[in-house]
């Protein structure tokens, strides 16, 4: 491939060899993130002759969605079902902040703050993990968290989660609204909150 | 209950106006707590709570909660202080409806009155009709600031209450007061042709005593600039109203329909278990399967690291076949990479020189291992050549590391 080809983009090798590991890119990526940006409908073309499908996220993140003919990772699903736990603890608990992504994002964690080994109906979630939750789980999970983009190590023992983890905060909120959209809108209204809370 | 001295009674409340406020706090309380309340609002540290507490109650700014030994304050006094305080009660859309019908009714009997020229008649009817329009702009009114004094309560934060209850909050507001109002008052609705018709029949009446009793035509004239007025204030204070808590309804929706999926969805793990919901197919976050297409960009790497190896000896084709052939590999290829991610080298082709070389192996199990790290594993080029000695063999490469991302600590999949 020469310096003159459309396709000599810069830390391509990085950026496609991060996109396909299943990995989320951001600001916090720096140069690759930077180029993806600069050079987004290049990428996008070549990864596209790849076979890969790349979505730029208007939030500031791309990933890659793999196709049907393409496996997925299964690690992940079990990273939703932590997330998930994560989002109803902080709707219920929280009070410092008035929405639920500044609550994700606008700050770092401890494994120790973490709700998931606090309550029993988490536990019993968190046992579908196929082991019996420790703060070895929670450990795991951040790893494999930060292995994808959507957590970065904050010292040590800390973690704060990055914008790609915005996409499990669509996941429950598509899933609300494909029920939403079988029922009347008013109903859901008027009985979102008390669902809630039940 | 009636106040029997009102002087007395508003010299106390100047007097203990900080008692009263903290009164406000709790809807109701115990004697106990409240000699401790009167305790703290003493002036004087020798005198009696108990006597206080006394003239809260003789004075009426306390009453007795029925069947039990508790107190609280008077509906009208707690009105009467929170108005003082500018803190505003809602007053629901029903009642808000039920002041137009009366008006509808009192215009019907103006009309009758005005038309047997019943100057008493009259005289009861519009301060009547005057009273319920007064009534109907303050209570849109005081609807509108204690909405904003909601929102405002809201971005504070000051209690310190869950997203959930908070934003519970903000919906019943919506619903329970701002959607009812605005059916109220479309221009399509029942209230509008009420007040409509209570403008035309105020101008027609006014016209008809002009000429018979001036005084009450003026007065007549008086109520209808006060429709005027409270039709003018309830539109903008209910425009102003949904321009406070719209966008915070908006935002509860939004957050509520996230907490609700997400509890709905931990649901159905629970009863399900996770593997049916399939949640990795929603994701779709790609499993790194390199073998076919990544090795088009890793291996044209790997090869341009390579592109310089001179072999030390040249081999002839026709020589080949004497050539010993190299045992088939025997290293772990996998176990090996593992050793290498964890020992994170700074030189990686020259750590698996060394463990292939301990281990027995050839070439072509250090070129297999390298070019598997190279397509495998984070590993980021220097700037830097070196030639690597391995047999009878030298490969010159860039001087390669193992990247330092904590995230990548996990093998792929």
């Amino acid at each position: 491939m020469s310096e003159q080809s459309r396709f000599a983009l810069p830390y391509l090798a990085e950026i496609f060899g991060a996109l396909s590991r299943g990995r989320h890119l951001c600001l916090d990526d720096g140069n690759l993130f930077v180029e993806l940006r600069e050079h987004e409908r290049e990428f996008e073309e070549l990864f596209q002759h790849l076979g890969y499908q790349m979505i730029a996220d208007s939030r500031g993140f791309y990933y890659f969605h793999a196709l049907d003919s393409q496996s997925t990772s299964p690690r992940t699903a079990k990273l939703a079902l932590f997330f998930l736990v994560l989002v109803e603890a902080l709707w219920e608990e929280s009070s410092d902040i008035n929405d639920l992504e500044s609550l994700l994002l606008d700050r770092s964690w401890s494994l120790g703050e973490l709700p998931h080994l606090k309550r029993e109906r988490y536990l019993e979630l968190m046992r579908q993990l196929d082991q019996e939750p420790d703060t070895e789980t929670l450990r795991d999970l951040i790893r494999q968290l930060v292995y994808f983009g959507f957590a970065a190590w904050d010292g040590e023992e800390r973690f704060r989660f990055r914008l790609p983890a915005l996409r499990f905060l669509d996941i429950a909120r598509e899933v609300a609204e494909g029920l939403e959209r079988t029922q009347n809108p008013e109903d859901v209204a008027m009985t979102a909150d008390a669902e809630a809370s039940a | 209950m009636s106040i029997s001295n009102p002087q007395r009674f508003l010299r106390f409340a100047a007097n203990h106006y900080e008692l009263l406020l903290r009164l406000l706090d709790a809807r109701e309380r115990s004697e106990g707590e409240l000699l401790q309340l009167a305790r703290q609002h003493l002036a004087d540290a020798e005198a009696d709570p108990g006597k206080l507490v006394d003239q809260l109650l003789a004075l009426g700014f306390l009453d007795r909660v029925p069947e039990s030994d508790r107190f609280e304050i008077p509906l009208p006094i707690e009105r009467f202080l929170r108005y003082l305080q500018r803190e505003h009660h809602l007053t629901s859309p029903q009642q808000i409806g039920s002041y137009a019908a009366q008006l509808a009714e009192l215009e019907q009997e103006l009309q009758a009155a005005a038309e047997r020229l019943a100057e008493g008649e009259i005289r009861i009817i519009l301060p009547e009709l005057a009273d319920r329009i007064e009534r109907l702009r303050h209570d849109v009114n005081g609807n509108k600031e204690a909405i904003t004094e909601e929102v405002i309560r809201f971005r504070a934060n000051r209690s310190q209450r869950p997203l959930r209850e908070r934003y519970a909050k903000v919906v019943w507001l919506w619903e329970r007061y701002l959607t009812p109002l605005q059916r109220l008052l479309d221009t399509e609705q029942v209230m509008e042709r009420q007040l409509n018709s209570l403008e035309r029949t105020l101008a027609v009446v006014e016209a008809r005593l002009a000429a018979e009793i001036p005084l009450l035509a003026a007065e007549t004239r008086s109520v209808l600039m006060r429709l005027y007025r409270m039709r003018r204030q309830i539109v903008a204070d209910f425009r102003e109203s949904m321009l406070e808590l719209q966008p915070l309804y908006q935002r509860a929706l939004h957050e509520s329909r996230t907490a609700r999926g997400a509890s709905l969805l931990l649901e159905r793990i629970r009863r399900q278990g996770l593997a049916r919901l399939a949640l990795d197919q929603v994701l779709r976050v790609p499993v790194s399967r390199h073998e076919g297409l990544f090795s088009d960009l890793a291996v044209k790497a790997h090869l341009f690291d390579l592109a310089s190896m001179r072999p030390n000896e040249e081999v002839l084709l026709e020589q080949a076949e004497d050539q010993p052939v190299e045992a088939a590999t025997r290293i772990d290829l996998a176990r090996l990479l593992d050793e290498l991610l964890a020992s994170r080298p700074a030189d990686v082709l020259a750590w698996l020189a060394e463990r292939i070389r301990a281990q027995g192996g050839g070439i072509r199990d250090l070129l297999l291992a390298y070019g598997r790290a190279v397509r495998r594993l984070p590993t980021v080029a220097g700037a830097e050549r070196r030639d690597y000695v391995f047999g009878d063999h030298v490969l010159t490469a860039r001087v390669r590391a193992v990247g330092e991302a904590p995230e990548e600590e996990l093998l792929d999949e």
